[in-house]
């Protein structure tokens, strides 16, 4: 997967609060994320790859490499699931 | 009973009914009673059960009208008679179907003092449900495939040609999506029995449904727009709650539509951003503004008001960015009206309803 999955301006767009709370203004729908949902947006908006977001959460959490990949990979699917942080039309 | 330029303005507003099948009068009256301090609101009835015309502090008189069906002179007659006893100068007409009663009448009603601001019939007509693929065509932007229905029979040709599902509309109001042949002609004949033929097929898109509400100065102007998304709809599809976006591209699109027709008044343009291709699609045009106008002046942009100085010939208020994030949820409760009330709307036409504090000195304060 690369970086380019996702729209650096709709990524930019997003509503981003400290508590988790993410709404996206170009679609009017709101999200609910985790600590580590939240550091997964963060690189995104930031530039990062999904292996780097990964390497970043090893660092601050202390945990298993493949499973925080796993983790990354699958929350970034879910994102382009619900058509967050993508172009209009490339959902799922 | 007369008023000059300076006065705040005695305004007309139809379209009184906040239902299941919301109309727009309450939230033009809430945007103008918050824009224009002191302004005056009559309020035109079509039904001694308009919800509006019990709901304290809303209204300050209130008249029942003839139905846009009867002929203009009888329209023009009742209005007439309504500005003499309340001195109303400037009509904002809420419902679709008033608007071909009132262009007739738009000319006469202007030499009596009435200020509108309306489309041109032109325009009207151009942004019809039979002519909206031929608009879609020449604004560049997608739109269903749509044909008329004009007898039962001619759903099979509809559905050879767009498959199922396929949605069935009514002339002026409502649209059912049908999955079969079944479900089409049930839908054919409840919706031709209640608002008359012809009614359209079209193709079905899937998507999410994204809503414009704009005020056009009839110039080429579009000011105010505000986009939004439902977030929940009633049976009818209507937005029972919804959120204000920031959609570059629906705006733009919307813009352009509004632009092409030259619109001059309120309007909502509904669009569809399909979920297999993402690209935007035209499904209707509405020639006033939708219920949920009230959205639109929380999130920054008072249409009404601006609606009000487009009559007057005015300079229009600026508009800015409307906020995204902005949401409502509608409220049902019940507005309490007594005999009184019934008595005076359908032997005089007339009502006086209550001021905004007299709810609790008319029926009492909440004992234990």
């Amino acid at each position: 997967m690369s970086r380019t999955d996702f729209d650096p301006s709709a990524l930019r767009a997003l509503a981003i609060s400290e508590t988790g709370f993410v709404f996206d203004p170009r679609t009017g729908h709101s999200y609910s994320v985790n600590g580590t949902g939240l550091a997964v947006l963060s690189g995104l908006r930031e530039g990062l790859d999904l292996p780097g977001i990964a390497r970043r959460l090893y660092e601050q959490f202390e945990v298993e490499d493949a499973t925080v990949e796993e983790d990354v990979a699958l929350f970034a699917q879910r994102m382009r699931d619900f058509g967050l942080g993508v172009r209009p039309g490339t959902a799922g | 009973m007369s008023r000059n330029s300076e006065s705040p303005p005695c305004v007309a507003v139809s379209g009184l009914h906040l239902g299941e099948n919301a109309q727009p009068g309450p939230g033009v009256i809430r945007s103008l009673r918050e824009g224009i301090p002191g302004v005056r609101i009559v309020g035109l009835a079509y039904d001694a059960l308009d919800s509006s015309l019990f709901m304290p502090g809303l209204l300050d008189d209130a008249f029942l009208m003839p139905y846009p069906s009867v002929t203009p002179e009888t329209c023009l007659e009742r209005l007439l008679e309504i500005r003499d006893e309340t001195g109303i100068n400037v009509l904002i007409p809420c419902l679709d179907v008033e608007l071909p009663v009132l262009l007739r009448l738009e000319t006469r009603l202007r030499e009596a003092g009435i200020a509108l601001a309306l489309p041109a019939a032109a325009a009207l007509a151009r942004r019809s449900k039979p002519r909206l693929m031929d608009l879609a065509a020449d604004t560049g932007v997608a739109t269903p495939a749509t044909r008329t229905l004009l007898a039962v029979q001619d759903l099979e040709a509809a559905a050879r040609a767009y498959g199922w599902p396929l949605v069935v509309k009514g002339p002026f109001y409502e649209a059912e999506v049908v999955r079969g042949p079944v479900e089409a002609a049930a839908a054919f004949h409840k919706l031709s029995a209640k608002w008359g033929l012809p009614l359209l097929a079209q193709q079905f898109v899937a998507g999410e449904e994204f809503d414009v509400i704009a005020l056009g100065d009839g110039l080429g102007g579009v000011h105010g727009p505000v986009g939004m998304r439902k977030t929940l709809v009633t049976r009818l599809g209507k937005a029972w709650a919804a959120v204000t976006v920031a959609d570059e591209e629906l705006m733009e699109t919307a813009r352009r539509v509004v632009s092409a027709l030259r619109w001059r008044g309120g309007c909502e343009v509904e669009m569809l951003r399909s979920s297999t291709d993402g690209r935007l699609y035209l499904i209707e045009f509405n020639p006033r503004f939708p219920a949920w106008v009230y959205l639109a002046t929380a999130a920054g942009c008072n249409l009404p008001l601006g609606l009000v100085c487009l009559a007057q010939n005015r300079a229009l208020p600026p508009y800015p960015a409307p906020r995204a994030g902005v949401c409502f949820v509608r409220h049902a409760v019940e507005a309490i009206g007594d005999l009184s009330d019934m008595e005076s709307l359908m032997t005089l036409g007339r009502m006086r309803p209550r001021p905004a504090a007299a709810e609790e000195e008319a029926h009492g304060p909440a004992r234990v």
